[in-house]
């Protein structure tokens, strides 16, 4: 298992050389400066240029970069910010989006695997076509239009939660943000515990368990869910990296101060620094959301072996 | 075990209670504002953005400031002398403070204009130092001479000293641009890299002072400046929100979270008309540039032909709506103030108005002058950004042309701007849809775009006549012939015009939402566009969040 995490670790590493590589590449062909281009002339804008080191080839510019960010300096954002270190930038919103996405997951996990089972188990009944509406509604409702809706219902209308991100109140702000995330999340884990369940439940070995006498709660929460949790796992893994890395349009309605709307700023204003630092970021959080996921998978099921340790 | 779930369910409950009635503040006159975007620095001689410079302007002053009318009034200048020629400014300072209790000194001033010329800090605004014609600004910010040969001096502990190269008539008011911000020396040099980047690490000596911020926040604090000398509204406190979503700012005022909303041209013509709807015009202009080195936009009477084609009432009352006013002329309206201190627009002169039947008469006269043959079409393009107004826009105006002047076909292409300004710089381009704001007091702003060696004059147009009105009414006037130089400029603006150097299209305006609680807010049209040094609301803060 261990050589397996370093050698993932070190597939990463490079993939992330050549992430970093690529959007180096795409920024230098972007058009304009980092700068007010509209304003400055020539000569002023060689001066900008010439003080962040933006003359330089690309090449000194890429390994200068990527020699820096070894080191751990993601130099300084050019426009958003001027100045200021990238990763005090970052420090300054990872927390908010780590907040939101990780209760959005969480939320949405819990909440996805809770309406999957009861589908599962009421199959064909009420409660299951009730549940099955509420996926419907969550996987086709984009995140906007959801957030508009609850920020609209609970915001504005009932006062339940605050219409805006607000610093001092920061758990309960993220209650809304949370869930017009994790709808999507929770409708699909749903649909799919439900699909996995069905099967479970109806399978040989359950009968033979239920026959030997086994009480139904633990049927149900140990032997069918940690078998039918698998593909959910899979699922979420990767929409819980996207959650944390922020979404646009959620952090927009509510301003969250997140990494997400940085990234979007970032780069409709050629903030290089602030992109790649970002970017960097992203890349390890997916990685190592990943790597979690398939953790999870072997400690879940032993029967399935990542690291090929058959071999061993 | 329902017990214990319900147990725990209780107490997350009643914990959540408990944090969430946390902060109960005292009361206090509070004014809530939104931006639509994070404020780039508090540096002053750094500060380009619109967020920024607003900020900057409720908590520092320079020598001027800009009044309720829109006038350079004395801010830390007690007095002012100038010599004979103009090209010699002292000012005499007042007893003013930084909010550490320390005085405000000629030095501080020698020092903030120093920072904003040098070289090594870049600042992105340096070229305003030439356009107030400090003498030695462009070289220093050139780096071709030492920061020291600036036309800047302490003549004594309160007086500054300012040369210049030439007179400006406008001086004044560009005293009042956060870049002739003063700033102190041995505090700037004490943070280092982390000047203006924290409550600590800022100095102010205007009505407020910065409470809470850190770089990019999206929600910071103001608190009234105890050291500042002068009469202020009751406003004890500014709270700023980034709210980039224009719905959510008009929800959060309703809600009563925001004093002030912006407004987007839909919302605003549903509140249009309402005790609460305002609308404020910005020196800021609309049109299209014709690029004359394309084959037929050499020709004038096609040039006056397509700016008088489309109907700039529609424009405005149809896809901008929020207040702004079609433009029928070069300069808008309060950029720049003429001697009796008249507005450049209150002569009511105007070009180009909109136009069909004229516009058709002018395309017959061009298809003659280029010999075109019956049926054959002239194709141009038209680019424009990709945001929303600027492609209605051009949208509106394609359709105007093609069925005014039949015989003319637009195409329209859409980038970002960054792309469309590089395209422009390099003259890749048939016709740009433009936007242009003045960076300062004057018509000059404008007009010295379009002269031949100018680096914005991306149409390539050129007129002698024009050049030597503009070259004077930048750098050959003398003290004492303003009237004359504002004649100057008249005519500059009627050359432009008759010749179509450029479409104007309409003025922005800004539409917002602005409590009734709330008085003496300033909106000007150039510089700082948001003023609060006087803003006073009726009642203290109400609490708008509850559960």
């Amino acid at each position: 298992m261990k050589k397996y995490i370093a050698k993932r670790l070190l597939v990463s590493a490079a993939s992330l050389l050549a992430v970093l590589f690529i959007l180096f590449l795409l920024m230098d062909l972007l058009p304009g400066s980092p700068f007010n281009d509209e304003k400055l002339t020539e000569g002023q804008l060689l001066i900008l240029k010439e003080k962040y080191g933006l003359d330089r080839p690309f090449f000194t510019r890429f390994l200068t970069y990527a020699g820096n960010m070894i080191k751990g300096d993601l130099g300084v954002s050019y426009s958003i910010a001027k100045d200021v270190p990238v990763a005090e930038l970052i420090a300054n919103r990872l927390p908010v989006s780590l907040q939101v996405g990780g209760l959005a997951a969480f939320a949405g996990g819990i909440a996805g695997i809770a309406l999957g089972m009861v589908s599962a188990v009421k199959e064909g009944k009420f409660s299951d076509g009730a549940a099955m509406i509420l996926t419907v509604l969550g996987l086709s409702l984009p995140s906007y239009v959801l957030a508009l809706i609850l920020s609209y219902v609970f915001g504005f209308r009932l006062h339940w939660f605050p219409i805006l991100y607000r610093l001092d109140f920061p758990l309960w702000s993220s209650v809304l943000p949370a869930a017009a995330l994790g709808a999507f999340m929770a409708a699909s884990v749903a649909r799919v515990m439900r699909a996995e369940l069905i099967l479970i439940l109806k399978s040989e070995y359950m009968a033979f368990a239920e026959s030997r006498g086994v009480p139904e709660r633990r049927l149900l929460f140990v032997h069918a869910l940690k078998n039918g949790i698998l593909p959910a796992v899979a699922l979420m893994a990767p929409m819980t990296a996207s959650m944390i890395t922020g979404s646009l349009a959620v952090e927009k309605i509510f301003s969250i101060p997140g990494t997400g709307s940085l990234m979007v700023t970032a780069i409709q204003s050629n903030d290089y620094n602030v992109v790649a630092g970002l970017a960097f970021l992203f890349s390890c959080i997916y990685i190592a959301v990943m790597l979690a996921a398939d953790i999870l998978y072997e400690i879940l099921n032993p029967g399935i072996r990542i690291a090929g340790r058959e071999a061993a | 075990m329902k017990k214990r779930i319900r147990g725990i369910v209780i107490s997350v409950a009643a914990a959540l209670c408990l944090w969430g009635c946390k902060g109960e503040e005292a009361e206090k006159y509070v004014l809530n504002l939104s931006l639509d975007a994070e404020i780039s620095t508090l540096d002053a001689q750094a500060a380009v953005d619109s967020a920024s410079l607003e900020v900057i302007g409720a908590t520092m002053e320079g020598l001027y400031r800009i009044d309720g009318e829109g006038n350079a009034a004395p801010a830390a200048a007690e007095r002012e002398e100038i010599s004979e020629d103009g090209l010699t400014r002292r000012y005499y300072l007042k007893e003013t403070y930084w909010s550490d209790g320390s005085r405000v000194t000629a030095d501080d001033f020698v020092y903030g204009f120093r920072r904003a010329a040098d070289p090594s800090l870049a600042n992105e605004n340096a070229f305003l130092l030439e356009i107030s014609g400090i003498a030695e600004s462009g070289p220093v910010s050139r780096g071709e001479a030492p920061l020291e040969s600036l036309g800047v001096r302490a003549a004594g502990e309160d007086v500054l000293e300012i040369t210049l190269d030439r007179p400006v008539p406008y001086f004044q008011s560009m005293m009042a641009f956060p870049l002739f911000f003063p700033a102190r020396q041995e505090f700037v040099e004490e943070c280092g890299q982390d000047y203006a980047t924290s409550p600590d690490t800022l100095l102010a000596n205007g009505p407020y002072q910065i409470a809470s911020y850190e770089p990019s926040a999206l929600s910071f604090t103001l608190e009234k400046n105890p050291f500042y000398g002068e009469e202020t509204g009751n406003v004890e406190e500014i709270r700023y929100q980034v709210v980039k979503d224009s719905q959510q700012s008009v929800l959060a005022f309703q809600d009563g979270i925001l004093d002030i909303a912006p407004l987007s041209g839909e919302q605003a013509q549903l509140w249009d008309g309402g005790r609460e709807y305002h609308s404020y015009f910005l020196a800021s202009l609309w049109y299209i540039s014709p690029n004359q080195k394309v084959k037929g936009l050499e020709n004038v009477n096609l040039r006056k032909a397509l700016a008088m084609s489309f109907d700039k009432e529609a424009i405005t009352g149809y896809i901008m709506r929020d207040g702004s006013a079609p433009a029928d002329f070069a300069v808008p309206r309060g950029a720049g103030k003429g001697p009796q201190g008249q507005d450049f627009r209150d002569d009511g002169k105007t070009w180009l108005e909109y136009d069909k039947l004229a516009a058709a008469s002018y395309w017959e006269q061009a298809r003659k002058e280029l010999g075109l043959k019956d049926g054959e079409i002239l194709t141009y393009t038209l680019l424009c950004e990709d945001t929303e107004t600027a492609s209605l826009i051009a949208q509106f105006i394609q359709g105007e042309i093609q069925e005014n002047l039949p015989g003319i076909a637009i195409e329209i292409e859409r980038v970002p701007k960054k792309v469309r300004l590089s395209r422009m710089k390099e003259g890749d381009y048939d016709l740009g849809l433009v936007r242009w704001g003045a960076d300062y007091e004057d018509p000059t702003a404008f007009l010295s775009m379009w002269t031949t060696d100018s680096p914005y004059n991306y149409g390539s147009w050129s007129d002698e006549e024009y050049d030597k009105r503009i070259g004077y009414a930048v750098s050959g006037f003398r003290r004492g012939e303003e009237e004359k130089r504002w004649e100057q400029m008249k005519e500059a603006e009627e050359i432009v015009m008759e010749q179509a150097a450029i479409f104007p299209i309409c003025q922005k305006a800004n539409a917002y939402l602005i409590s009734e609680e709330v008085t003496g807010m300033e909106f000007h049209p150039v510089g700082i566009n948001r003023i609060f040094r006087n803003v006073s609301k009726k009642n203290v803060d109400r609490k708008n969040f509850s559960w």
